[in-house]
């Protein structure tokens, strides 16, 4: 009976020796920002434990208020670190916390359960002091009046809509503008101004011109002046009469005019035969005509063009008490 | 007007040797009835020595036109039927056992002759088809240890069907490139068939006269291979050649995805070939555009290989060449 007495003592003790150890290894703290604020001002109050790990530690809950005075706007949740020492972890809890009555406050100590076991025990934080300072208010001032809100910054999306409507405008200016510059100038509002085409014998006569200057044939070239006779020709045919005589053979472009007897005279199309079979032959047949051959060959393809050109009638200008909206000079 | 003296002494040979072409036509025409674009591309056959493939339906006067030719020429004439059972030893023949002799002696087949109809050769099997267009390009056949160079002139003509494509072996690319022609044979106009009727109920049935020897056609080869063709001309052939190889860049972008190959050189040597011969026929001693035109299409339209796409879109090589020939520029 003695011997059992002993042993439940001694079961006691060393039950008591051991949570008083973990409790020695764990540090629990609280700490707030500041211990001066402004009525109303929003601080945040910090929990921290430090503790091994596998030890059970419940942390304090934090309710609504903290004291009758001190109120809990946001409580935060509990973030767990590790620590160097890698047995030990550390628990933080941060909350948001404000007062609205003036005074200096204490804030009690919290309380974390430390759980060994069947045993129990509790671990408590240091007490903090709160002052809470109201405004200062100047009597001699009077009263004054009530301050207008803050403005809040400006944001993007608010100023988008402006920016949009300055584009829009400025657009609008600019085409506009575009537009009466190009009424102006008579040019097409879009895509730029077709160049006046050339009249295909305009084209022609010219190029003849050329040949006649380069003098191939009295160079020996004979080959090379008739090739550029007939192709002077064909283009000329192309242009003005939409006959492809380019993809044609001499026959071909000869059977259109025939069969088109408006296109042409009689005359300018027994010419055009005239030059075309006298070049085919030159080309494809080593054919050597005689010199006056060759003049009279230029000669006709010269009457060709001017016979079967299309002249572009000029409109007669209007008299100037006819025309309307433009200004007229009075000297 | 002077000619250079080569072209002049040309022209006169031509006109010379060239004059049995009429005589040919005349005596073909008293047998045939219409049918003129056939017996002018027998006739170009002839003359460059290339071979002819003809598409018709039966009963156009195919093997009438080909034994007519023989008799004019006094050539040997065979009519081979292409069936799915022959043999290249029926066609070529074969080393045979001679009892009186005891030996192994050769037995010719129908290819030794002059001008040989290929009736139906998409019906035979690609071995028969292989033998023959390897004598139609070696010209020359090996029979055992002993090879048989083929008479001159010698020209196969071998025919196809359009329609009953069942069971039939289609020639490969390759073998039908070695074909100068391919001609289309199109049904006898109204007027034409009146006659043909006519002549067979009265059972008047002319006979063509013999006017040449096949000595006198391998001269008139000599002629033709002497036709001057200018290098504008065969800058003019492979232009036409290259756009079935590049439509893109002769501005025929829309067949650029339905050739799936185009010509071959020998499609650009046979277009030169046919030319000389077709400038011949014409008695010209130059080849001139008209002419490459006039053979384009026979020469080329088997040369072309259209893909799915030009198949589902009904595009056919005729339409294709057309278009070439609309396109490219003519010297």
């Amino acid at each position: 009976m003695k011997l059992n007495v002993l042993l439940i003592v001694a079961l006691i003790v060393t039950g008591g020796l051991s949570g008083q150890v973990a409790a020695q290894q764990i540090k629990a703290t609280a700490s707030i920002d500041t211990s001066h604020i402004l009525i109303g001002d929003q601080i945040k109050l910090r929990l921290e434990l430090d503790k091994p790990k596998g030890i059970e530690v419940d942390f304090p809950m934090v309710s609504d208020s903290v004291t009758s005075k001190i109120e809990v706007v946001q409580r935060g949740k509990i973030d767990t670190f590790q620590l160097d020492d890698k047995n030990r972890i550390k628990l933080i809890q941060q909350s948001v916390i404000t007062s609205f009555d003036t005074g200096m406050y204490q804030i009690p100590p919290f309380y974390f359960r430390l759980k060994n076991g069947q045993l129990t025990d509790s671990i408590p934080t240091q007490a903090l002091s709160l002052q809470v300072h109201g405004m200062k208010i100047d009597t001699q001032k009077g009263p004054t009046d009530i301050k207008v809100p803050y403005e809040a910054p400006i944001t993007l999306k608010e100023i988008i809509p402006y920016i949009l409507g300055i584009i829009l405008i400025g657009a609008l200016i600019f085409f506009g503008f575009y537009y009466f510059q190009r009424k102006r100038r008579n040019e097409p509002l879009f895509g730029r101004q077709e160049k006046t085409k050339e009249p295909p014998h305009v084209i022609a006569l010219r190029e003849l011109d050329r040949v006649r200057g380069q003098k191939l044939w009295q160079q020996e070239k004979i080959k090379q002046y008739y090739s550029e006779i007939s192709d002077i020709l064909r283009n000329y045919i192309q242009e003005r009469f939409d006959i492809s005589a380019l993809e044609q053979t001499s026959a071909e472009t000869l059977a259109v005019f025939k069969k088109h007897r408006d296109l042409a005279d009689e005359k300018s199309v027994d010419q055009l035969q005239q030059i075309l079979s006298l070049a085919d032959l030159v080309k494809f047949a080593k054919y050597e005509p005689q010199p006056e051959d060759n003049n009279m060959t230029l000669l006709n393809a010269y009457f060709f063009v001017n016979q079967t050109k299309k002249e572009e009638i000029k409109a007669p200008e209007k008299p100037v008490e006819e025309q309307e909206g433009t200004e007229v000079e009075i000297k | 007007m002077n000619q250079s003296i080569d072209i002049r002494e040309l022209n006169e040979r031509i006109q010379k040797e060239s004059s049995f072409v009429d005589m040919i036509n005349m005596e073909m025409n008293k047998v045939i009835v219409g049918q003129k674009h056939l017996v002018e591309s027998l006739m170009i056959g002839v003359l460059s020595g290339g071979h002819i493939l003809l598409e018709g339906v039966p009963g156009l006067a195919k093997t009438l036109a080909i034994s007519t030719l023989s008799n004019t020429i006094d050539a040997k004439f065979a009519r081979i039927q292409f069936t799915p059972d022959l043999l290249p030893a029926d066609l070529l023949g074969t080393m045979i056992y001679s009892q009186k002799k005891e030996e192994f002696v050769v037995k010719k087949g129908p290819i030794f002759t002059n001008f040989v109809l290929a009736d139906e050769i998409n019906r035979a099997p690609a071995k028969v088809q292989s033998a023959l267009l390897e004598a139609m390009q070696e010209r020359q056949i090996t029979i055992g240890d002993h090879t048989f160079k083929l008479e001159e002139p010698f020209l196969v003509m071998a025919t196809q069907n359009p329609i009953e494509q069942e069971g039939t072996y289609p020639l490969p690319e390759a073998q039908v490139d070695r074909f100068m022609l391919k001609v289309v044979i199109k049904y006898p106009q109204k007027e034409e068939e009146r006659l043909i009727i006519q002549q067979n109920l009265m059972k008047q049935f002319p006979q063509a006269s013999t006017i040449l020897k096949p000595a006198d056609i391998l001269k008139a080869r000599e002629v033709v291979k002497d036709v001057y063709m200018d290098e504008k001309i065969q800058k003019y052939i492979v232009d036409i050649v290259f756009a079935t190889r590049d439509p893109k860049a002769y501005k025929l972008d829309k067949y650029a995805d339905m050739i799936s190959y185009g010509g071959s050189p020998r499609a650009s040597i046979s277009l030169a070939q046919a030319s000389k011969a077709y400038a011949f026929i014409k008695r010209r001693g130059y080849v001139i555009p008209e002419d490459v035109r006039a053979v384009c299409h026979d020469v080329m339209r088997h040369r072309i290989g259209l893909s799915y796409e030009a198949e589902a879109n009904n595009v056919t090589s005729e339409e294709i060449i057309t278009e070439i020939l609309n396109v490219v520029e003519v010297p």
